[in-house]
């Protein structure tokens, strides 16, 4: 080891004139975090700019709930975002009650065959987006919607494209969001937030008795997420950084 | 006062040949009329070396090998026309409007700016170069010398101030355009030139030839009296190209399309304009094999967020929009014009977050729309009124928006919607959803927040109404559970799943 660090040293000093530093990583500056607007996440610095960050997890665990509290901050500080939406399910009713300023935001919906265009899946369509997403450049925030998408489909992602993803996104001040069900970015995720259910609050009548429903005898007050973040740093040495948080959010609308 | 008269020499010719740089080189004819008595009305010198002549009919002309023939078009003489009113506009809003190859301009004081009379003729020579147009160029202290200096110089004719007789009398009087029958006696008596007439007593001429003849001497003798009076018709910015063969691939118009809008982009950067939205018009061939289009004029407008004069830029969003919405026939005749607006200029604010370059950010538009469909980008916009779908798509145009910056913390679950709405089959106990089966799956309904009726457009004919659930299921071995809106369908009564809490 002592010997490689020598003879790079060796190297580096009749290169200096040329190309000072030439085996030596340049070190990139921390990026901030961008906010979900959960203090209890935005402790954790899970969405550092200029990188590929993932939100994780099995449907009804609030990850819809942080990519729009995201979007919120981006596009109400000035910022345009982008949402390539795989199957079709963003709501900009629900978006634009959490905050989301919907001019500043640009909302590729995936999944229809364009009359003169090439027939291809709604994740290729939604691939090919982020590559000339990323390529534009501007945008603060840059979310691809997998949520909807079968593991199986998701997996089939090549690791390359994960890592040209990374590499496009790092020279930027954007945050590239995926939004799936389990991690797929592998070593090219900056961060990977595992979210999982840690509970539905119920108050009503039925509380106590779950198979018995009467006509709006109960009413679903919030759901309780529970995140942990797996991997914070991409800085070597990898270290596999685990932190927890929990939060949790009421249900819309009829209140 | 001095005055420029700018002369374009075989100006149809030049006008039909304008887009066709090659075709320049080799000797060509323009033809007009009716067969067959189509004849030649222009030719170049090439031509001429090869023994054609105006006049000669259209099947006399192709006999010869190696002749190009062009038909007459009146809409590219007029855009030559409008192209040359731009160039010079450039130099002077005192232009005036002579025949379609003549135009004169007040050049004084420019003098200031570009120099001699020598040079600024130069400039305003090199400029119409530009836009592909050959000109003479005649300068003087009144209008009329200007206009014979320029039709009699084979390039750049200065004419000093008192010098004009002098430096015009060899003109031929064909340069003062008389009446046929002044011309005819004045060519018994021999006089030929601008000098010989300017010699002839004044009042002999008076009683023979009377006050046309008094006018046509003092043009002779270099006095005129003649006020500019500047053309002030508004600018149409539109070139025009036709072609003999229709053309069926895209790529070779974009060759088209590339140079019209070079000649656009030089018309409207004369004039300091750029162009806000560009209007595609494509005259089909019907008749052709494989012609799917039904309408024999194809039109398409492209709005740009930003006026811009990025050539580049404007041939890319022309090809992607064609590449989206093909013409469905061979192309017979292309006219692309151009809605002039000023160039936006923005002062960038120190601490404003920097956003997408629009130029940059409309093509990107482009290939996303060729990807997943012209309606399928965009930025929603809510729609306040009691709809099924609060929304519509509307253009994205970041940085319109003024945002307040701040934003409460998040305290709402946020929904993912299923479009269309999943259909379900329910089961039921005392009026509430027991078990529900949807995508395939059986899943048991562990709580059941409703009904809340909701309702719309019952004035129209598309009215709706629904009792919506919040549910919660189990998902089978798993100790997550499934949070999502079902409703019922008041009008059908048929179950659905609309949303998922996420």
């Amino acid at each position: 080891m002592g010997s490689a660090a020598t003879l790079r040293a060796q190297i580096e000093g009749m290169l200096e004139a040329r190309i000072p530093s030439a085996l030596t990583p340049k070190a990139r500056p921390d990026q901030e975090s961008m906010s979900c607007g959960v203090d209890a996440i935005d402790r954790l610095n899970a969405f550092p700019r200029g990188t590929l960050a993932e939100i994780c997890g099995p449907p009804s665990t609030g990850r819809t709930t942080l990519l729009h509290g995201l979007l919120a901050r981006c596009t109400a500080g000035g910022e345009a975002a982008v949402v390539i939406d795989v199957s079709d399910t963003f709501d900009p009713v629900s978006a634009s009650q959490a905050g989301v300023v919907l001019s500043e935001l640009l909302w590729v919906r995936c999944g229809s065959t364009p009359a003169h265009g090439k027939a291809r899946t709604a994740l290729e369509q939604a691939l090919d987006a982020v590559e000339h997403l990323l390529r534009n450049g501007g945008f603060g925030l840059i979310a691809l919607d997998l949520g909807g998408v079968s593991d199986n489909d998701v997996r089939r992602i090549s690791l390359g494209t994960w890592f040209r993803f990374r590499r496009a996104v790092e020279v930027t001040r954007a945050l590239f969001l995926v939004l799936e069900k389990q991690s797929n970015a592998s070593n090219s995720g900056g961060s990977v937030l595992d979210l999982s259910q840690s509970g539905i609050d119920i108050e009503g009548n039925a509380v106590s008795s779950r198979l018995q429903h009467i006509d709006g005898d109960c009413l679903i007050r919030t759901l309780r997420t529970r995140a942990e973040l797996l991997r914070g740093q991409m800085r070597k040495p990898v270290r596999s950084v685990r932190t927890v948080g929990e939060f949790s959010t009421r249900l819309q609308s009829y209140h | 006062m001095l005055f420029a008269c700018v002369y374009v020499p075989n100006f149809v010719a030049q006008a039909a040949l304008r887009h066709e740089r090659e075709t320049r080189s080799k000797p060509f004819a323009v033809v007009a009329g009716a067969p067959p008595q189509t004849r030649v009305v222009a030719l170049n010198a090439k031509a001429r070396k090869l023994g054609l002549w105006t006049g000669m009919t259209r099947s006399e002309a192709e006999v010869l090998a190696g002749i190009q023939i062009r038909e007459r078009s009146i809409g590219l003489e007029a855009a030559a026309h409008a192209a040359l009113l731009d160039c010079m506009t450039g130099f002077s809003p005192w232009c005036e409007d002579i025949a379609d190859d003549t135009l004169v301009l007040d050049i004084s004081g420019l003098s200031k700016l570009l120099g001699s009379p020598t040079q600024i003729a130069r400039s305003i020579r090199d400029q119409a170069r530009n836009l592909s147009l050959y000109i003479w160029l005649g300068v003087a202290r009144n209008i009329d010398s200007a206009i014979h200096a320029a039709r009699l110089a084979k390039g750049i004719c200065i004419l000093p101030a008192g010098r004009e007789a002098e430096l015009l009398k060899n003109a031929p009087l064909e340069i003062l355009d008389p009446s046929p029958e002044i011309a005819g006696t004045l060519v018994r008596w021999g006089i030929r030139s601008f000098g010989q007439l300017a010699a002839l007593p004044e009042l002999d001429l008076s009683q023979r030839l009377g006050q046309e003849g008094l006018r046509l001497q003092m043009l002779a003798q270099g006095r005129s009296t003649r006020i500019l009076s500047p053309t002030s018709s508004p600018p149409v910015f539109e070139e025009v190209m036709a072609f003999d063969d229709s053309v069926e691939d895209l790529e070779s118009l974009a060759f088209v399309f590339n140079r019209l809008l070079d000649q656009l982009v030089l018309r409207l950067t004369a004039r300091s304009l750029a162009v806000g939205e560009l209007h595609l018009e494509l005259q089909l061939n019907l008749a052709a094999d494989g012609a799917t289009a039904t309408e024999r004029i194809f039109t398409r407008v492209l709005t740009l967020p930003v006026p811009t004069v990025d050539t580049r830029l404007l041939l890319k969003l022309l090809q992607l929009d064609l590449e989206a919405h093909r013409p469905g026939a061979p192309v017979a005749r292309v006219i692309l014009h151009a809605e002039a607006m000023r160039p936006r200029v923005i002062q960038e604010g120190m601490f404003v977050p920097k956003g997408p370059e629009p130029q940059r950010l409309e093509i990107t538009l482009a290939r996303l729309r060729g990807i997943v469909g012209e309606d399928r980008v965009g930025s929603p916009e809510l729609i306040d009124g009691h709809l099924q779908v609060p929304f519509r798509m509307v253009r994205f145009t970041p940085g319109a928006a003024r945002t307040s910056g701040s934003v409460s913390p998040v305290s709402q679950t946020s929904v993912r919607v299923f479009r269309p709405s999943v259909p379900v089959r329910v089961e039921k106990t005392n009026g509430a959803p027991r078990r529900v089966r949807f995508r395939g799956v059986d899943h048991r309904v562990i709580q059941a927040s409703g009904p809340w009726r909701r309702s719309g457009e019952w004035w129209t004919p598309d009215h709706w109404g629904r009792d919506e659930w919040d549910l919660v299921l189990d998902c089978g071995g798993s100790s997550s559970r499934l949070l999502v809106r079902a409703y019922r369908d008041l009008v059908t009564g048929q179950w659905y799943v609309e949303a998922e809490y996420d």
